[in-house]
């Protein structure tokens, strides 16, 4: 039987690469996936490694409290008291101890605009000359010794674009400050511009102090020790004299825990990059099956022959997925191989997007090897186990007779089908309501299955309509006829584009129902104009209340509605619900709340409003009072004084708006500033732009530009998502090519009668491109409604997340259907030129 | 080499036109040792409106000629006219256009596309060229057929003789200057073969059709008008006037015994 087997490999070359193709994709995306994330966490290993090799033992502040998120940008600690160094540098053990000031400090570029990266931090810190431990060192000019000098790592001074000896102003807790550069860093671990595509900018310990807002005292203390003891007891003895509101970290843990951030940020890519790779499987899946079916329908004779000789039923289903496993293996094996180059090429991209990652070694894990094998056979051979079953059902008589394995009715199929897919709609309706996210995977794989097992009965007639529109010359219609004369494998070949084409559909979908909700809202509000930070997170993310006053001095401004944000706890209890600190402008005017109880419309001094959803949950009622601890630990006693009914904006506690002092991020995150009557929208804008001229973080949009920038993010996630999906639309064109060269290797006698009557090359290439086009065309159609339906479900699901609007985007859903037609037309070129080139007489003698 | 047979019965159509021309044909296939001389310099006129034949033992090069008539293969050297116009030059949009104009083609095999009915199959070459058929036409082919109430159906709902009347109707329907017919009832039981027989038959004597014919049975044979017998790639013998199958089972044996004895006196006595 091996040697059955391996003959018919050979002999089908052609077929089992085109097919391989699919499962050399999807692995590739899986290796590439764990070889890129080992590599980058090894890498950053011994990058924090060296950049720590001469920290022995870490001192720093315990969190304000522990609601703060840790951005790594330093703050949200405890600063040290300048006393504790003291008593550090005492210690027996210690041979000398630096300390240090950190937190988020902003560089503003040469051309106005401040540097935002959208993955790496803007850090600041101090630049203490005695500092033996400091990972950096001056590359050029000298350390800054005057409140007004900064030193400038060679990454930041480069995306700034300013020198030694220009000024550069920097955004921090602090406010808005101008400074020379005097120096310019790098890291002492390979000369590096930066770490990781982090900006750095490093001032004198008491202007630190006063920028980075860490009043009187350090964020981090760096001890190296005088080798006598280890680091672990250096730590306890220096536990002695921190005090009780610090931490102390040895060398490893301190790696440790930096990596291990690094390491989750990691984790969610390699998630991401593994759903894909899911993708491309699941759609190699298909293709794999429709060509193992297809090769076992051409070895009809040969297989029943084997059974007559002899075989047994379980030898040919064997015989069959032994050819599978072999396929699988080979391909694994390449898929590997694209594995590594994927992820050369994924670094390759990030650092055109401006992340870069450390250098160094490509780490190929046994792990890695084992799950490309497992997944590139197992899926495989599990998409070969119906045609081989099929397979084992040849008669042994079809040796003699001229017969087909008998196809099970397709109504019996399209049941099944239907069960899967209203099992599956099931599924997904509990993983969109709360249940878990495997439940709606899952939910969707059925639908997904439920369909392509649908589909051949749908093929008829949505590809007689088809032909109707395209095929009305006889290329057209002949095209037509091909592509309905098996419907299962033209169901099977248009079932990969179809999960491809919904997924991009359901995403297509969601995003435009954000855009217009988005649009909504920011009507909704009524707001001229909409003034925040352009940074997403820290000190430099609010509006300071310099900016406020500057903003309120301009002229044609009628209100101001503020806004800022943090957690509560409610009567100390172990849940946190959002609490909006608000002014009586923005309860009014931006929220528009509808009352359930009490009055909602302003929120006066020593009073709360809650929504229906958390006064229900913690059996809260107007009059009432409750005790909030924000995430700083400092709190308030307020009155219930409304209950309004949740919306998008507002579905937590409103608190009034001098409450956020005892917020962590004390600043105003969001103005909405309204025009006076007759006011001139341009001049007004202008003036604000000018107003606010020395706080370059504060943009000003008004609500065409603020739903553009929104939108346009959501545009990115958008392509992000379709440039990866794009990988099951090529596996996808894979199979309409393995189909079409089938299709036109078994009509060879009858393209040779075609012919031989007069049928010119140019019509017997219409004729497989109009069949080519009628599959891409089915499954692009299919995809469509499924995705539509995926997108609407979504959208439901989210209603209460601010998605509130179904809005579906009929243009790029079209378009999607254009290039079906596109790769339909792409996918016959190959097999079209084959069909044309046919030699006549061959092809009217063939069997 | 001309046997001293009797002369065409029709010489006024003879001399009226030539509807396909062999001068001197070869045909090489292969090269060096592999070589085979499948055509060896054949010269025939195929009149208008008669029905010829074309037999010889198995590999004596019936289809070889037939193809390279019918402009489905290239020839070596020589040349073949179709309607007055020279293939040996024409390229394949030439050659294509040609068959469609003015060759139509049975097959042993039927070739019939089973997703058409008889009615669309019947009329393919002509919706390939994109022509309207003359509905005339069409009904006197349909008659002549005698499929007029199977022209919905499905090559698979009909018989291996019905089938085969609807590739006659197929070649017959673009009023093509020579059908070309390769071993037309080779795939049919007698009753079936002689039904399509005398259809071609029928074809010649009432539409004036030209029909060259490919078989190696005397019994079809007997319908042709003129009978071409090929040996070796080369015409040995030809007769006119429609004898009877015996006589042309005569003559193939005396074929025969003449080309199985021509290797003998070449070669030394043992
Ligand atoms: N494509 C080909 N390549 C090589 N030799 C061929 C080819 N076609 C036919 N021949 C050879 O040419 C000779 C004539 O073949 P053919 O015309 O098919 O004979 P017939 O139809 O009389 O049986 C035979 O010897 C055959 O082997
Ligand atoms: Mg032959």
């Amino acid at each position: 039987m091996w040697r059955a087997t391996v003959r018919s490999l050979l002999g089908r070359k052609f077929r089992l690469i085109l097919t391989s193709i699919s499962i050399v994709l999807g692995v590739s995306f899986v290796s590439g996936a764990f070889i890129l994330t080992d590599s980058l966490s090894t890498r950053f290993d011994s990058l924090f490694q060296s950049v720590n090799q001469d920290i022995d033992v870490e001192v720093r502040g315990v969190p304000v409290s522990g609601d703060v998120p840790d951005l790594g940008l330093g703050d949200g600690r405890v600063p040290i008291p300048e006393a504790i160094l003291d008593g550090v540098r005492k210690v027996d053990g210690v041979e000398y101890a630096s300390p240090g000031v950190t937190g988020q400090a902003v560089v503003v570029g040469k051309d106005g605009k401040a540097i935002v990266g959208f993955g790496p931090p803007a850090l600041g810190g101090s630049w203490d000359p005695d500092d033996k431990e400091s990972p950096l060192s001056l590359r050029s000019g000298r350390a800054p010794n005057a409140d007004d000098e900064v030193v400038l790592t060679a990454y930041t001074a480069d995306e700034a674009d300013v020198a030694v000896g220009d000024e550069v102003r920097i955004v921090a807790a602090g406010g808005t400050q101008t400074y020379e550069v005097v120096g310019i860093a790098q890291y002492r671990d390979g000369n590096r511009d930066s770490l990781a595509g982090e900006t750095y900018a490093a001032f004198t310990i008491p202007e630190a102090q006063r920028m980075l807002n860490v009043p009187g005292g350090y964020s981090i203390i760096d001890v190296h020790g005088s080798g006598d003891v280890s680091n672990d007891q250096l730590k306890q003895r220096i536990e002695q004299v921190a005090g009780s509101q610090t931490e102390v970290l040895t060398n490893d843990e301190l790696n440790a825990e930096q990596t291990s951030d690094i390491k989750e940020g990691l984790g969610f890519f390699n998630t991401f990059l593994l759903v894909f790779a899911g993708v491309a499987l699941f759609v190699g899946a298909f293709i794999i099956a429709n060509t193992f079916s297809i090769l076992v329908a051409q070895r009809t004779r040969e297989l029943a022959l084997l059974r007559a000789l002899g075989a047994s039923r379980g030898q040919v289903t064997r015989s069959v997925l032994a050819e599978a496993f072999v396929v699988g293996l080979i391909s694994s094996a390449v898929g590997l191989a694209g594995g590594v180059g994927l992820s050369y090429g994924l670094q390759a991209l990030f650092s055109l997007l401006g992340q870069g990652f450390p250098d160094g070694p490509t780490r190929i894990e046994p792990r890695t090897i084992i799950v490309a094998l497992i997944v590139g056979v197992g899926v495989t051979c599990a998409a070969a186990l119906f045609p081989a079953r099929k397979a084992a059902r040849i008669a042994p008589v079809a040796a003699m007779r001229d017969s087909a394995i008998p196809d099970k009715p397709l109504r019996r199929q399209a049941t099944v089908g239907a069960v899967l897919a209203a099992a599956g709609a099931v599924a997904m309706f509990i993983g969109l309501t709360g249940g878990p996210l495997l439940v709606l995977g899952l939910g969707v794989l059925l639908v997904f299955l439920g369909v392509a097992l649908l589909s051949p009965v749908l093929s008829r007639p949505v590809v007689a309509g088809l032909g109707a529109i395209l095929g009305r010359s006889i290329t057209g219609r002949l095209g037509t006829e091909n592509a309905s004369r098996n419907p299962r494998r033209t169901a099977a070949t248009a079932a990969a584009l179809m999960i491809g084409l919904a997924l991009v559909g359901a995403i297509g979908v969601i995003g435009a129902s954000a855009k217009t909700s988005i649009k909504d809202l920011v009507q909704g509000t009524g707001a001229d104009f909409i003034i925040q930070s352009t940074i997403q997170f820290g000190a430099a993310a609010g509006v300071s209340d310099d900016a406020l006053a500057k903003i309120d001095d301009v002229a044609g401004i009628d209100s101001i509605s503020t806004l800022a944000f943090d957690q509560a706890h409610i009567d100390g209890d172990g849940t946190t619900d959002g609490v909006q600190a608000a002014n009586d402008g923005y309860v009014s005017t931006i929220l528009d709340l509808k009352a359930v109880d009490g009055d909602v419309d302003r929120v006066p001094d020593g009073s709360v409003l809650i929504s229906e959803s958390s006064a229900k949950d913690r059996g809260l009622a107007v009059g009432q009072k409750i005790k909030l601890t924000y995430s700083t630990g400092q709190g308030s006693t307020l009155k219930v004084a409304g209950v309004f009914e949740d919306n998008s904006l507002a579905d937590g506690l409103i608190v009034p708006i001098g409450e956020r002092a005892k917020f962590f991020d004390t600043d105003v995150q969001i103005a909405f500033v309204s025009v006076s009557d007759g006011a001139d929208m341009d001049d007004v804008h202008s003036r604000l732009d000018k107003a606010l001229a020395d706080f370059p973080t504060i943009d000003v949009q008004d609500q065409s530009e603020f739903t553009k920038q929104q939108t346009a993010q959501i545009d990115q996630v958008i392509v992000v998502f379709q440039g990866f999906l794009v990988l099951a639309i090529v596996i996808a064109a894979i199979g309409i090519v393995n189909t079409l060269a089938l299709s036109v290797l078994e009509r060879t006698r009858e393209l040779g009668m075609l012919r031989a009557i007069g049928m010119t090359r140019k019509q017997v290439k219409r004729m497989v491109r109009t069949e080519s086009v009628i599959i891409a065309l089915f499954g692009a159609l299919l995809g469509v409604v499924v995705g539509v339906g995926f997108g609407i479900a979504l959208q439901q699901a989210l209603s209460d997340q601010g998605i509130e609007k179904l809005a579906l985007p009929w243009l790029q859903l079209i378009i999607y259907v254009i290039v079906a037609a596109i790769i339909g037309v792409l996918a016959a070129v190959l097999p079209a030129r084959r069909a044309a080139k046919l030699n006549i007489l061959n092809a009217i003698k063939t069997e | 080499m001309t046997s001293p047979a009797a002369a065409p019965t029709n010489a006024g159509t003879a001399s009226a036109g030539i509807a396909a021309q062999a001068l001197d044909v070869t045909k090489v296939y292969g090269t060096g040792e592999t070589q085979v001389r499948a055509l060896d310099g054949v010269s025939a006129d195929f009149a208008s409106g008669q029905f010829h034949a074309i037999m010889g033992p198995s590999g004596s090069g019936k289809s070889t000629l037939m193809h390279c008539l019918a402009g489905l293969d290239t020839i070596s050297s020589g040349e073949v006219l179709i309607a007055g116009r020279p293939l040996s030059k024409a390229g394949d949009k030439e050659l294509t256009e040609l068959r469609r104009e003015h060759v139509g083609f049975i097959f042993q095999q039927f070739n019939l596309l089973p997703t058409l009915t008889a009615r669309e199959n019947i009329l393919l070459p002509l919706s390939i060229a994109g022509r309207k058929p003359d509905p005339k036409w069409f009904d006197a082919v349909i008659d002549a057929v005698g499929l007029r109430d199977r022209l919905s159906h499905r090559p698979t709902e009909l018989s291996g003789g019905q089938q085969q009347r609807v590739a006659c109707a197929r070649a017959l329907v673009s009023r093509p200057a020579v059908v070309f017919a390769d071993e037309p009832t080779g795939n049919l039981d007698s009753t079936s073969a002689l039904e399509v027989l005398e259809l071609l038959r029928r074809t010649v004597d009432e539409f004036g059709q030209t029909i060259v014919m490919v078989t190696h049975d005397a019994k079809a044979a007997a319908f042709a008008d003129r009978i071409l017998f090929l040996a070796d790639g080369r015409i040995v013998d030809e007769m006119h006037g429609r004898p009877t199958a015996e006589l042309v089972l005569d003559r193939m044996k005396q074929i025969d015994a003449r080309v199985a004895g021509a290797p003998i006196p070449a070669s030394e006595p043992r």
